[in-house]
């Protein structure tokens, strides 16, 4: 099962903005009027910018090659999304035109945005497994934990990538930069996961299954 | 003078940037040692940016606010000084860019900002930079530091790949090399024979500054 989507609605979350944007030691003072309205200004500026386009694919574990990371599941989903490149260029430009307080903010937004894709369409994976009565994991990424970076070369054979105009460079890169894939792993041992610990580390805030 | 370097210290600290070159051409005007104005007005508030960042005030845009505040106000001084054949402090060429492959380029371009606040003579080579334009540029330039960013574990190792062909081009003991990004550590910048690391933009200007003194 294939499911593009090429229009995602999209909420970004301020605090997720300042998260990114804060030293790790951050303080919680009231945030400058300066800054507030940098963000306002650049939320206006990133409107027409964001061009989120998602995909997923739900695939029987037997079709997949023995890989180390799937063991025991009944399928995986896995997904790739991009908010495309309009707003990476965008963030080049003010560079160039030495606005780089403003880069730096969008280019935190574009962050978050993508963020904010790849949360849909994991919120997508779990409605059809809910159908399904099915569980689904926790979703994570090549390059995060001891999954490698050249799991992106998986993911990627499997995905028709160009669909949604995304290409993976040699080094495992994926083009436009903000850009997310991921994978989930389904069946019914995963229904008993979705514990409260689990939604707690879990940043799908309106998620219909949260607890 | 007193109030006058501490609007220039304020300036910054606002990151102003009109207000900034405002000040500093005024201070020409008035003949005030530019010395002085740079040192104890602007390199101060450039300086109390930088803390604050570091113990969690200001975010990441007003610390680059502050930044292009200070470049824009050296950029009116700085001819000045020159003028007069005055000699800040040992000032230093620098090298930098994202390694090949990589494509990232915010947090290389804050560090670079940063580095010309503190008076650093930056080349920036952009993003995807192949290892030998690095190793190049370098010689090309006669750099005292050479700069590496790369955001992902796969585009670091052309961080090492560059160092060796540093050594290959006998230029390696000419220069310092400082690398950093999200993947990198001390440790990894020690197993590659880098011999600076910074975590970010205000340390990597404590580092590069603290490596001219030795
Ligand atoms: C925001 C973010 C994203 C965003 C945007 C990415 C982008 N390139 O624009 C999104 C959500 C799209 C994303 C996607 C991915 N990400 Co990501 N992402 C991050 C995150 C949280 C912050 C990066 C950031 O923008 N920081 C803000 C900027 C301003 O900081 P910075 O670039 O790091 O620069 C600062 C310092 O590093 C330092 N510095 C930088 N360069 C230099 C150079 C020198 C010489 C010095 C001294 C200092 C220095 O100073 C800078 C300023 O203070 C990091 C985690 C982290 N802690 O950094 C992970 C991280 C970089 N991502 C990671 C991964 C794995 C990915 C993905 C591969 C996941 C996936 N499978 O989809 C993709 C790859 C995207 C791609 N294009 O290929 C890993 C990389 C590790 C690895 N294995 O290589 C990280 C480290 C997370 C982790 N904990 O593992 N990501």
């Amino acid at each position: 099962m294939l499911k593009i989507l090429k229009k995602i609605d999209l909420t970004i979350d301020e605090e997720e903005i300042l998260r990114l944007l804060a030293h790790h030691k951050r303080k919680e003072e009231t945030i400058k009027t300066k800054l507030l309205n940098l963000i306002k200004e650049t939320k206006a500026l990133s409107k027409d910018m964001l061009h989120p386009q998602g995909m997923f694919k739900i695939v029987d574990k037997m079709a997949l090659k023995e890989g180390p990371y799937f063991r025991g599941e009944d399928m995986i989903a896995l997904g790739l999304c991009t908010i495309g490149d309009e707003l990476e260029n965008k963030v080049s430009q003010l560079n160039q035109q030495g606005k780089l307080a403003q880069a730096v903010m969008l280019d935190a937004m574009g962050s978050v945005a993508a963020e904010s894709t790849a949360d849909f369409l994991n919120l997508q994976v779990c409605q059809w497994c809910q159908k399904k009565g099915l569980g689904s994991s926790q979703r994570f990424s090549p390059g995060y934990g001891d999954w490698s970076l050249e799991g992106q070369r998986f993911i990627f054979s499997l995905l028709p990538a160009e669909r949604i105009r995304v290409k993976l460079n040699p080094s495992c890169m994926m083009i436009p930069r903000k850009s997310v894939s991921f994978a989930i792993k389904i069946g019914e041992e995963f229904k008993s996961l979705k514990t409260k610990k689990i939604c707690e580390t879990c940043n799908l805030k309106n998620c219909p299954y949260r607890k | 003078m007193q109030d006058f370097l501490e609007k220039c210290f304020e300036s910054i600290l606002q990151g102003d940037k009109e207000g900034a070159v405002k000040l500093a051409k005024e201070s020409i005007e008035l003949q005030y040692d530019p010395l002085k104005v740079i040192d104890e007005g602007f390199v101060k508030g450039v300086k109390r940016v930088g803390e604050l960042w570091e113990e969690g005030t200001y975010f990441l845009p007003e610390l680059v606010l502050g930044a292009e505040a200070m470049k824009a106000a050296l950029s009116v001084l700085q001819p000045i000084l020159l003028k007069k054949n005055i000699q800040r402090e040992k000032t230093s060429k620098l090298l930098i860019g994202t390694v090949q492959g990589d494509i990232h380029d915010i947090g290389k371009t804050i560090v670079a900002t940063m580095l010309q606040a503190h008076g650093f003579e930056v080349i920036d080579l952009g993003v995807d930079v192949p290892n030998h334009a690095f190793v190049q540029k370098a010689k090309e330039q006669k750099v005292d530091f050479v700069c590496m960013s790369s955001l992902l574990t796969t585009t670091m190792q052309n961080q090492a790949k560059v160092i060796e062909e540093l050594a290959k081009a006998k230029i390696r003991e000419n220069l310092k090399v400082m690398v950093g990004g999200a993947p990198t550590s001390q440790d990894w910048a020690k197993q590659i024979g880098a011999d600076l690391y910074a975590e970010n933009a205000v340390e990597a200007v404590n580092v590069a500054k603290s490596a001219l003194q030795h």
